[in-house]
């Protein structure tokens, strides 16, 4: 049975996908994994001996790197996007939401980051520790796979599988270890950041910037 | 006239327009574009574009700014709440017609 496409469902799916025209968002959150990533090899390599100190670093570091990793990958993204492919294909912004609405999602999110949190926790728990990097590969490929799917996007998919058969490669090679999880975000991270890259090749090779702004 | 065919006849005819409803569905999923990517993605020309976005405009659905982006002009369009309101009636009504088909 196939389901029929709705053309204004579909223009607006488009508008949408156009943010990931260009491969520079899985960039940045590529990069913002690789700061991750970063950030555990260097507790681990600096907190050896001292798991305590390890754990609180992890605990209070682990959210301020993705936030402000985050923050300022988004502001190298937007320059990005403002000398590369809105001169190209053109400028869109997207509705952000202000005042309560914005807080309510951003309490959403929270909510909806603990309950994942909570679900990998419960899951994890009474599993060996190298079935933490399957978990965590799968959690994140079900992520990429709801990205994809709601933008059709079929590279998505892909990195969907990929991030699955990485946690599956760690979980056999018997990784354990904050050190080991590094290495595993380490590989994720440039997943992303080579997904974004090939992206922006073909999407540089395809425009040109334009010659005539408007009319 | 039966309810179907008055639900089709009451569709906003300015929006209806093939041309004019791909740019109110780009512009719906966006809080602004500009000049260049609402021509590309809604395959027209400059001039048919900036007829249809004129009629948009006087109807009050689209708000068009003028500006520059370092020596380029650029030309940034975004829908007014009426538009936007007029835009998600449009799309009920004519699912609603859809549905009854």
């Amino acid at each position: 049975m196939t389901r029929e496409t709705n053309p204004i469902d579909e223009m607006i799916k488009r508008t949408r996908r156009y943010w990931y025209v260009d491969g520079l968002a899985e960039m940045g959150g590529g990069a913002v994994i690789l700061l991750y990533a970063a950030y555990m090899v260097g507790v681990s390599l600096f907190t050896a001996g001292s798991p305590q100190i390890a754990a609180v670093a992890l605990g209070l570091g682990q959210p301020l790197v993705i936030l402000l990793g985050g923050l300022l990958v988004r502001r190298v993204v937007r320059h990005f996007k403002e000398t590369l492919t809105f001169p190209r294909t053109g400028y869109v912004a997207y509705p952000r939401q202000k005042g309560s609405g914005r807080w309510k999602r951003i309490f959403q999110t929270a909510m909806i980051a603990a309950a994942v949190g909570a679900v990998v926790a419960l899951v994890s728990e009474g599993l060996p520790e190298n079935m933490m990097f399957l978990v965590s590969g799968v959690m994140i490929g079900l992520f990429l796979a709801y990205l994809g799917y709601t933008f059709g996007l079929t590279r998505f998919y892909i990195i969907a599988g990929l991030s699955a058969l990485l946690g599956a490669a760690c979980a056999l090679l018997n990784f354990q270890g904050t050190l080991l999880m590094g290495v595993f975000f380490g590989g994720m991270g440039l997943m992303w950041v080579f997904s974004g890259l090939f992206t922006l090749r073909n999407y540089l090779r395809n425009t040109e910037p334009a010659q005539v702004e408007h009319e | 006239m039966n309810e179907d065919a008055r639900s089709i006849t009451d569709l906003d005819r300015l929006i209806h327009e093939p041309a004019r409803l791909a740019i109110m569905s780009i512009l719906f999923a966006a809080e602004e574009a500009d000049f260049l990517f609402l021509l590309r993605e809604a395959g027209l020309t400059k001039g048919n574009l900036s007829a249809h976005l004129t009629r948009l405009e006087e109807a009050g659905y689209v708000e068009i700014e003028k500006t520059f982006r370092g020596k380029l002009p650029q030309t940034i369009c975004r829908l007014t709440p009426a538009g936007r309101e007029a835009f998600e009636g449009y799309r009920k009504q004519l699912k609603s017609f859809l549905a009854n088909i």
